[in-house]
């Protein structure tokens, strides 16, 4: 027995949702009601759905028996044999998640009641067809009680579903076998919460089958201890427990030693499971995937059994477990791929993992499999800006599987990765753990070992990481030799495939000075150095990272360029290296300036002393004053545009850099002041502030830059900086009113409202978007302390190729979980989005905040899609979604005023038909949202204030109500309600 | 509410005055129950407000002596505070012996209030009932065993005498109904009231109803049980029954909304035919006529000669009355 219903191929999630949305369209509300109200029982016949009918709709529907004939001759209600019904299950579940939403202003959950009509039915039915029970009748019924009983008490229900599961083992009875596996499926939707349970049931209906493969993986979900419902505990099957043993137990039992089994898994026994390997790829390209297999399992790397190419919703969720346990993430890339959702799916939980895997660490692997070319594209951002491989037909480099199971036999992961970085004092304290790490390297030399074991201080010599391809050898050897000379540790890495997978790299960038990337035609076509390059590139953009100070080191990026065939404009090379100097060595020979400005420490020039001491700045002023003072340091008699470069002495004790660009528009303005002030301001100046609410600081300093003519020099900047240890930072100084400082003001009514939603049963999802500025994650920071946040995510939209689609796909899935495809760029795209995701977010009762930077409104679409979803939610009741500026600290609850005051006078001369083009355009017309958005808050503002709107305005917006789509309608319905009420 | 303000405490006891108001029958008791359920509950500040507004009225009402002093605060619960489950749900062991728990509603006998159990009908066996009794076709046959009073007295005038009383047939209830009924999956919705057809019948005092099932198209067979067995071939069936009335009860693809040539043509043959063998045609549509457009059903109305109708109270009257021939469409 299956989940999946027997005629044909089951609906998507979303196709679900479509069929809904156009059955409602084609028959108007009342059918879509009765169908709604029939999605609880797990089938129907003709007269309970009349009944039903009659029951609930009355009112609405009255005895018109067309209702009753649209809903069963739907093609979204499949007919079994003698005369049940019943709802395609992806349908079903919307149906269930409208129902409760649209009649969530009664007291209790309509589910509940239509559950509590079920059990009544059954009872009558009972009674009426007395003893001379038919078998079907007798089937129907009691599945009907089970899935009615767990709509009501959905965990009494568990446990005795429990009970019975505990004493199924012994059941020997075949008729009760089937009726245990058919209970499962049916009640998988009212005991959604349940999942565990519902695994374990899974897995004994397959172990009743024989099926112990399938049995033991489901039942692996569950984890290693046995399950407990409400005090009834649920062990592991016998039969399990030797495929369990081997993962769960040391003291596997010794009874089980002649079974077959024992021998494949004999070796798993010891502590650590062996390492697995994720295959994830189309079933289209099971040919390349089965090469891929073949190759691996004869390299010795194992490989889960599991990970087919399906296009199985159920079996889909079933893999998020099973990605969650592998070691490595092998995604097999091509054009079926790129299009399957399923595939898309498991990249998307695999990349999670690849997000929190441990510093260092190699995860997630995409493979191009076919010829395919600009398939990156296709992918999500995220995927994007991983390393790509290519293995064609599924053919693999052999140095890849070397390395590939290297990494995988790495028996104790990398410390981690703050450990690494950190202070050269520290580590030579400790030289144990060095050696500790030392035999876990490979033992064939590959290039540059020995970087691992390099201390990050070596004495006082800079260390410098070499990027290059391996084409590029001979001027690599030749820069290397140079700056060796000048007494600089110089390691290198080669874009080796085999060395790919190395967790070496990311340290070994995190821990050098000076990262050199050799920019020739072979590596800018070399993908590894191009990842190799992001990565550096994004190590030093978390500089200051607020929530990760840890990672505030970063190193020193120098590009040199070792011919003249790649240039400053080639578009292979990534923006962000554009951003630094480059120099040019033609065949790996630089000039001696170059070498003196890759060689200079950062912390202690050479043959200038003096900038390495550490200087205490005086203490803070008190709120809403500054102070300024001269750090010494700072190299004042000098010329700008002069090299070679200054050295930048670190920030005073106390203080950590902040990049200029993460800071608020208050703080930028500020720094803009300093910048052009030299008179006032002189090199060296440093100012601590309370002007803007938080301590901070900036130092007037030189900077490696580019002239507007494009002359590299020094040039006259400034840096700002935030005290190391903020929690010292006094709150009771933080000025109170709104006008000074929006700060406190902000968070407090975020807490408001974000416990307000909590209190009010809504669960929270944050998402913040925008660039990872320091604004954002302070507010983040303080939403994760908040209780009832579910979940908390974030995109930057400045990263994101085409910032809409990615926007919206992001939103869609972190917030809905489902994912969007086949997206346009135009407006009604958005719109359909739009739409979406607040009928979503509506229906899942749950409250969305977005939080976002003033960066976002430089992407003028993704402001556009908020637009929309901010007009959208006015139509609904709750605050839904949430806006929050968290660089001017400004919350607004979308309304046409606060919204259009903020957003549309950008657009209002020439996009302004841009954006209200969606609403001309499709059948949300009618409704004129925004005029009926302004009189529902007039309304409800004039009923609080007792002057209540006329009788007949109530019914032109009801009239045009009557015209807005038949979902849209559904969930006005409660706003309109609320209006009516307070009539 | 002046009079009673002081019993109307609860929500319950508000729909139970309403429901000895107004219902007639357990089904209104039941639906005004509801209804009262359903009215949205007041917030805490909403009720505060309202008694502050109740305190002043009966300020007013002391001083001018005309309103009895109010009774205790109306219902002062606000709408969180949620409300006790009114029915729990029992786990009883299971009885067919495969051990799987039957979880049943604790009190069942409180259900009546709750949940209406009759199935809807469109129209009920009793009123269809009705309906077939006044289809009538009176003709006096049989032996001649009744005093014509009228004929006596004129043979009385005309010869001066009479010798024994003129005497006439009884009047007798000639009317022949035929009725086919469509059995596909389609009139599933109706399968109740198909049902309560037959069932009427039994009290019609019709001579002889026939009742015929078919499957979309009443074209080679048709069979004498709804599960359509015993199959009869269909102008057979109707030459034997030549002369009499046919109803036919069928949706012709209007239920489903769908347009199908080959149905409407093969429905407008086995029409012609008939109509050539009964006395009246005429063809209850239980989907209502406007949802015919466009589908097989309208296609075929507006083709063919037979009189079309939806399945409601007078259009059944109506055509009982094209049936008995007492009325043209």
């Amino acid at each position: 027995v299956t989940l999946r219903s027997a005629a044909g191929r089951a609906l998507g999630v979303r196709e679900a949702y479509e069929a809904l949305d156009q059955y409602g369209q084609e028959h108007g509300e009342v059918p879509l009601l009765l169908m709604l109200h029939a999605a609880v029982p797990q089938s129907f016949r003709v007269d309970m759905l009349n009944l039903m009918k009659a029951n609930f709709l009355a009112l609405e529907a009255g005895v018109d028996m067309t209702v009753d004939a649209d809903v069963l001759l739907s093609p979204l209600v499949e007919a079994n044999a003698a005369g049940y019904y019943r709802l395609d299950p992806e349908v079903r579940r919307h149906c269930l998640e409208l129902l409760d939403a649209r009649y969530r202003s009664q007291s209790e959950r309509r589910s509940t009641q239509v559950a509590r009509f079920v059990l009544a039915y059954a009872d009558m039915l009972e009674r009426k067809v007395g003893l001379s029970l038919d078998p079907l009748i007798d089937e129907f019924l009691s599945i009907q009680r089970w899935v009615a009983a767990s709509f009501i008490e959905p965990e009494r229900a568990a446990q005795q579903f429990a009970l019975i599961l505990q004493s199924a083992e012994t059941q020997t009875d075949p008729a009760a076998r089937v009726r245990l596996s058919s209970m499962t499926a049916a009640l998988s939707i009212p005991l959604a919460g349940h999942q565990p349970l519902l695994a374990y049931a899974r897995g004994l209906d397959a172990l009743a089958r024989g099926d112990k493969e399938q049995a033991r993986r489901d039942m692996e979900i569950l984890g290693d201890d046995d399950l407990n419902i409400s005090g009834v505990v649920l062990k592991r099957p016998k039969a399990l427990q030797l495929a369990g043993a081997t993962r769960i137990s040391s003291d596997a039992p010794s009874e089980f030693d002649a079974q077959p089994q024992q021998a494949a898994t004999n070796e798993a026994v010891a502590p650590n499971r062996r390492p697995m390997v994720f295959l994830s790829y189309d079933s289209a390209d099971s040919a390349a995937a089965e090469r891929i297999r073949q190759q691996l399992t004869d390299a010795d790397i194992d490989i889960d059994p599991e990970a087919v190419g399906s296009s199985i919703n159920d079996i889909g969720r079933r893999f998020i477990a099973r990605i969650d346990r592998c070691d490595f993430f092998l995604a097999l890339m091509s054009e079926n791929a790129v299009k399957s959702e399923l595939c898309r799916l498991e990249w998307g939980r695999a990349l999670g993992r690849y997000e929190r895997r441990e510093p260092g660490k190699r995860f997630f692997l995409p493979l191009i499999v076919d010829d395919s070319v600009g398939l990156r594209d296709q992918t999500p951002p995220e995927l994007q800006l991983v390393q790509w491989g290519r293995a064609p037909r599924g053919e693999l480099d052999p140095d890849f599987i070397a390395g590939l199971k290297r990494d995988l036999d790495r028996e104790s992961p990398l410390p981690p990765f703050e450990e690494q970085i950190g202070l050269g004092a520290e580590r030579i304290q400790e030289p144990g753990r060095r050696e500790e790490a030392a035999p876990t390297d490979p033992p064939d030399g590959v290039p540059g070992p020995e970087v691992g074991r390099v201390p990050s201080t070596e004495g006082e010599r800079v260390r410098i990481l070499l990027s290059y391809a391996r084409a590029d050898i001979a001027a690599m050897k030749r820069v290397r030799d140079t700056l060796r000379e000048h007494e600089a540790v110089v390691f290198e890495d080669a874009d080796l495939p085999g060395e790919s997978f190395s967790p070496k790299v990311t340290s070994e960038i995190a821990n050098c000075d000076v990262f050199v990337p050799l920019v020739s035609r072979a590596s800018v076509e070399s993908p590894w150095c191009l990842y190799q390059w992001r990565e550096a590139i994004a190590l030093r953009s978390r500089v200051a990272h607020p929530l990760r100070p840890s990672l505030s080191r970063h190193p020193r990026i120098i590009p040199v360029q070792t011919d003249e065939a790649s240039s400053y404009d080639d578009e292979r090379v990534p923006a962000e290296l554009r951003q630094f100097i480059w120099r040019k060595a033609p065949q790996g020979l630089l000039s001696s300036e170059d070498v003196l400005a890759i060689t200079r420490h950062p912390n202690l020039g050479p043959g200038r002393s003096g900038t390495e001491r550490p200087w205490a700045p005086p203490d803070p002023p008190p709120p809403g004053r500054e102070i300024r003072t001269l750090d010494p340091r700072v190299e004042h008699d000098r010329e700008a545009a002069s090299l070679p470069s200054a050295i930048v002495p670190p920030p005073p004790v106390g203080w950590e850099l902040f990049e200029t660009r993460d800071a608020t528009w208050a703080l930028q303005k500020w720094v803009n002041e300093l910048m052009f002030n030299p008179a006032e301001f002189p090199v060296g100046t440093f100012v601590q502030s309370r002007e803007f609410g938080p301590l901070v600081a900036a130092r007037v300093e030189w900077r490696e830059q580019f002239s507007s003519e494009g002359v590299p020099g020094v040039r006259r900047t400034v840096q700002l900086m935030m005290p190391t240890d903020r929690s010292l930072e006094p709150t009771s100084s933080l000025p109170e009113s709104r006008t000074s400082s929006l700060r406190p003001t902000l968070l407090d009514e975020m807490a408001r409202r974000v416990i307000g939603a909590v209190l009010s049963g809504e669960r929270v999802a944050v998402a913040l978007s925008g660039p990872p500025n320091s604004a954002i994650f302070d507010v983040a920071a303080y939403l994760q302390r908040q209780e009832g946040v579910d979940k908390i995510s974030w995109f930057d939209v400045s990263n994101s190729p085409s910032n809409w689609l990615g926007f919206a796909n992001w939103v869609v899935e972190t917030t809905i979980g489902t994912s969007t495809r086949g997206l346009g760029t135009d407006s009604s795209s958005m719109l359909r989005v739009a739409e979406r995701l607040w009928e979503l977010t509506a229906l899942r009762q749950r409250s969305q905040v977005f939080v976002f930077s003033e960066f976002l409104e430089q992407h003028e679409d993704v402001t556009r899609f908020l637009a929309i979803c901010a007009e959208l939610t006015l139509l609904d009741q709750g605050p839904r979604l949430l806006f929050v500026d968290a660089v001017k600290r400004t919350l607004f609850t979308p309304g046409p005023a606060a919204w259009s005051k903020r957003i549309k006078p950008q657009f209002r001369s020439e996009t302004d038909k841009r954006i209200d083009r969606p609403f001309t355009e499709t059948t949300l017309k009618p409704i004129k949202l925004n005029e009926m958005c302004r009189f529902l808050e007039e309304a409800v503002a004039s009923v609080t204030k007792k002057a209540r709107p006329t009788p007949a305005q109530v019914r032109s917006i009801a009239k045009e109500l009557l015209k807005a789509p038949i979902l849209t309608r559904l969930a006005v319905d409660g706003a309109i309600q609320r209006l009516t009420k307070l009539f | 509410m002046s009079g009673s303000g002081g019993e109307l405490t609860s929500r319950e006891r508000v729909g139970r005055l309403c429901q000895i108001l107004w219902a007639r029958t357990p089904e209104e008791a039941r639906l005004i129950l509801r209804v009262v359920e359903d009215i949205p509950r007041a917030s805490s500040e909403e009720i505060a407000d309202f008694e502050r507004d109740l305190a002043g009225l009966s300020e007013y009402a002391e001083r001018s002596a005309i309103l009895d002093p109010p009774g205790e605060p109306f219902e002062a619960q606000p709408a969180a505070a949620g409300e006790e489950i009114r029915l729990a749900v029992a786990f009883e062991p299971g009885r067919t012996g495969t051990g799987l728990a039957l979880p049943r509603l604790r009190s069942t006998e409180k259900l009546s209030e709750h949940f209406v159990m009759d199935p809807q009908t469109v129209v009920s066996s009793r009123a269809l009932a009705v309906l077939w009794r006044r289809f009538r076709r009176l003709e006096r046959s049989g032996p001649k065993t009744e005093l014509d009073l009228n004929a006596t007295i004129e043979e009385r005038s005309r010869r001066g005498f009479v010798p024994q009383p003129v005497m006439r047939a009884r009047r007798v209830n000639r009317a022949r109904l035929v009725i086919l009924i469509d059995a596909s999956n389609s009139m599933a919705p109706w399968r109740p009231f198909l049902d309560s057809i037959e069932t009427s019948m039994l009290a019609s005092r019709l001579v002889a109803p026939d009742i015929f099932y078919f499957n979309n198209v009443p074209r080679r067979a048709v069979h004498r049980t709804i599960e359509q067995s015993d199959p009869l071939p269909v102008l057979q069936a109707l030459r034997q029954r030549q002369g009499a009335s046919l109803l036919i009860v069928s949706d012709a693809g209007a239920a489903r909304g769908t347009l199908n040539h080959k149905r409407v043509k093969e429905s407008a043959e086995f029409l012609a035919n008939a109509a050539r063998l009964m006395r009246s045609i005429v063809w209850l549509n239980p989907m209502p006529r406007a949802r015919w457009v466009n589908t097989s059903a309208g296609r075929l109305a507006s083709r063919s000669g037979a009189v079309f109708l939806p399945l409601d109270v007078s259009s059944l009257i109506l055509a009982v009355d094209v049936l008995r021939g007492a009325r043209a469409a």
